[in-house]
């Protein structure tokens, strides 16, 4: 087990033009800590993982698991394992040696390897498929196997590459489980790199949002959910995604840029110049509130999602509609009025930049 | 009605693959009847077995040594360019380096000369080499003339090779020869027969080379001892004994094909290997 820095890590992809895929990464991650990479399709994730894993050269910064630079060490010498997304076993082998080929190669004896992965197959519940060649596995016993051939080794840290992606909606949750049950039974590092929110709110010690190569933030799940500190973050995580706005704001108060743009709102944030008001849609209330920005609204789509239902709303206020997260029972009628009330207290506020604005106090209606 | 176009069309089809059987099978047919007759006899008809012509290949020269060695070239051949290729593949295939498509390309444009181009070329390589009218003359110019459709052929298979699979064995501890031995080697044995299969046919049934480079009769191969088989007199062709040599010489080969069958089948049509 080790604790893992990056510090100021860069990739570069040399090529006819250079491509920088990760661009200066710092971050710390403890012993144990189960880490999540989340962002969007090509933001960097694997080409970060890969470079944790010794897979992809480091082109600039320094890698240190605990106190020892890992820059120019293989991946064995730094004693990772890996889980890909494509699980990658052995079509020749069987489960059993699929297992063990590592610790074969290491010369172990035949004992001792008999016995490692024999309690790793029991573990993970595959012990009556050893014999079996992975061609014979269902997809979920595959990333079983792929999982046990990681873990065999006892490496000092864990990395998995979107290895759900691959598995259907219900199988997909029962491996987050258990994952995170293994994780809490073994307590190695992990990093984790998907791009589904839900594993990432619900695995993680630790999020790291990743964009356009950079980390845009980091912090456990609620933090990022209830204290996004960009619009990125803000947009990215949560479904479905937060409104925003564009708004004025004057030292603690806040107008509307259109329709009704007279109105004063006092705001929990002390800012001034154009901004940007974001509110998850789970948050808008169809009661009037005290602290809460009313506004007249048109239903333009509704989407039944059984437990709850998403209304789509065209307003004066922005471009895009306004998503409204409500109870499954409401039956509400396309292209009837709809007054919401958007509550202060539980909105953000991004300056023109993007990155958020810290609260403060609380806020009443003017 | 419809009971009966069905019917013409399985006579139709039953007629067909029997002229294509008569036609691939005829030659070998007369072979094999020429073999077992001794002197004079119906030409399309078998009416004794006869094996004399047997007994004289052996006896009217040193047959045996012949076929050892052609099976000595071959094999060599065979292994020392299922090597080369193999780890030549690798690298066309995997490693990234300046220039390969070009080396790729190259690879394939040496195989479109023909034998006779090279011929003079190979003779002085042989001569500097001393392996003039040695066995390792024919496996050095057999292998020159294998390598590069085994490379093309077998770096198409190793692309086909998932990434992830190489690196699963990398973050394992493999070193690149483990890779290739104990990953790509037995995922590629398919791709590994065919080639190596074509490779012997081709270094066994060779003969312009091996009459260039050979001299002595201790070191000929087989093609070449047929071809020296002679007669009774200058203007008598012995169609008895060519055709028992050449029954031979050729069992060895259906039975390796046989063998291998469902390998080369998998090996000619299976492109990419599933993880
Ligand atoms: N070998 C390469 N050469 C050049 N560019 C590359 C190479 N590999 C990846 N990239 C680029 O680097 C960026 C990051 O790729 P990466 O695979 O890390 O994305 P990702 O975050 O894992 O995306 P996904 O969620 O789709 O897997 C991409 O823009 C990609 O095009
Ligand atoms: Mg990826």
């Amino acid at each position: 087990m080790s604790s893992i820095e990056f510090v100021k890590l860069e990739k570069v992809y040399k090529g006819l033009s250079d491509f920088c895929a990760v661009k200066g990464v710092d971050l710390q991650i403890n012993e144990g800590e189960f880490v999540v990479f989340v962002g969007p399709s090509g933001c960097g994730k694997s080409t970060l993982l890969r470079m944790i894993a010794g897979l992809e050269d480091i082109s600039g910064g320094e890698l240190y698991f605990g106190d020892r630079c890992v820059n120019d060490l293989s991946p064995k010498e730094r004693g990772i394992g890996m889980v890909f997304q494509s699980y990658a076993l052995y079509p020749h082998m069987s489960v059993f040696d699929n297992m063990a080929f590592g610790l074969t190669l290491e010369k172990g004896s035949r004992e001792t390897i008999k016995e490692k992965v024999e309690e790793v197959a029991r573990i993970l519940q595959i012990d009556h498929l050893l014999d079996r060649k992975p061609k014979a596995l269902s997809g979920g016993q595959r990333q079983r196997v792929a999982i046990g051939r990681a873990i065999v080794r006892q490496p000092n840290v864990f990395l998995f590459d979107e290895p759900l992606s691959n598995l259907d909606a219900s199988l997909r949750v029962q491996m987050r489980i258990e994952i995170t049950k293994l994780h809490q039974r073994l307590k190695t590092t992990s990093i984790y790199v998907t791009h589904d929110q839900v594993e990432a709110m619900t695995m993680a010690d630790k999020i790291v949002v990743l964009n356009q190569g950079r980390i845009m933030q980091v912090g456990s799940p609620l933090q990022i959910y209830n204290e996004p500190a960009n619009t990125f973050v803000a947009g990215f995580m949560g479904s479905p995604t937060m409104n925003f706005i564009d708004v004025e704001a004057m030292d603690e108060q806040l107008s509307l840029r259109t329709g009704q743009a007279n109105r004063r709102f006092l705001m929990p944030f002390r800012h001034s110049g154009p901004a940007t008001l974001g509110i998850r849609p789970e948050h808008i209330e169809l009661q009037p509130q005290a602290d809460a920005i009313p506004v007249e609204t048109r239903i333009s789509v509704v989407e039944h999602l059984g437990n709850e239902t998403l209304l789509y709303l065209a307003t004066d206020l922005c471009e895009q509609p306004l998503v409204v997260a409500v109870s499954g029972e409401m039956a509400p009628e396309i292209g009837s009025e709809l007054t919401i009330y958007l509550p202060l207290e539980r909105s953000h506020l991004f300056d023109a930049q993007g990155d958020a604005v810290k609260r403060q106090g609380s806020a009443s209606v003017n | 009605m419809k009971a009966l176009k069905r019917r013409t069309g399985q006579v139709l089809f039953a007629l067909a693959v029997l002229a294509l059987l008569i036609y691939t099978i005829f030659p070998f047919y007369i072979a094999i009847l020429t073999s077992l007759q001794g002197g004079e006899g119906s030409f399309y008809l078998l009416q004794d077995f006869d094996f004399s012509n047997y007994v004289s290949v052996f006896r009217e020269q040193p047959f045996f040594l012949n076929i050892l060695n052609s099976a000595l070239v071959s094999f060599g051949t065979v292994a020392i360019s299922l090597l080369i290729a193999v780890t030549a593949s690798y690298a066309l295939a995997r490693v990234h380096f300046r220039g390969r498509t070009t080396l790729l390309l190259t690879v394939l444009g040496v195989s479109m000369f023909p034998q006779v181009a090279v011929l003079s070329g190979m003779f002085e390589l042989v001569r500097l080499l001393g392996l003039y009218n040695n066995l390792g003359s024919l496996v050095l110019s057999y292998t020159v003339f294998s390598l590069p459709f085994s490379v093309w052929i077998l770096t198409t298979f190793m692309r086909g090779i998932p990434k992830d699979l190489e690196e699963a064995a990398i973050v394992d501890g493999a070193t690149p020869w483990q890779i290739i031995t104990r990953i790509f080697m037995p995922v590629l044995w398919p791709a590994l027969v065919t080639t190596g299969l074509l490779a012997f046919i081709g270094a066994w049934n060779e003969f312009m080379f091996a009459i260039t480079f050979i001299l002595s009769n201790e070191q000929r191969t087989v093609p070449v001892a047929i071809s020296m088989i002679s007669g009774g007199s200058q203007y008598e062709m012995p169609w008895g004994p060519i055709m028992a040599a050449s029954v031979i010489v050729t069992v060895p080969l259906i039975l390796l094909v046989l063998v291998f069958q469902r390998k080369i089948v998998e090996g000619l049509t299976a492109g990419a290997v599933k993880g």
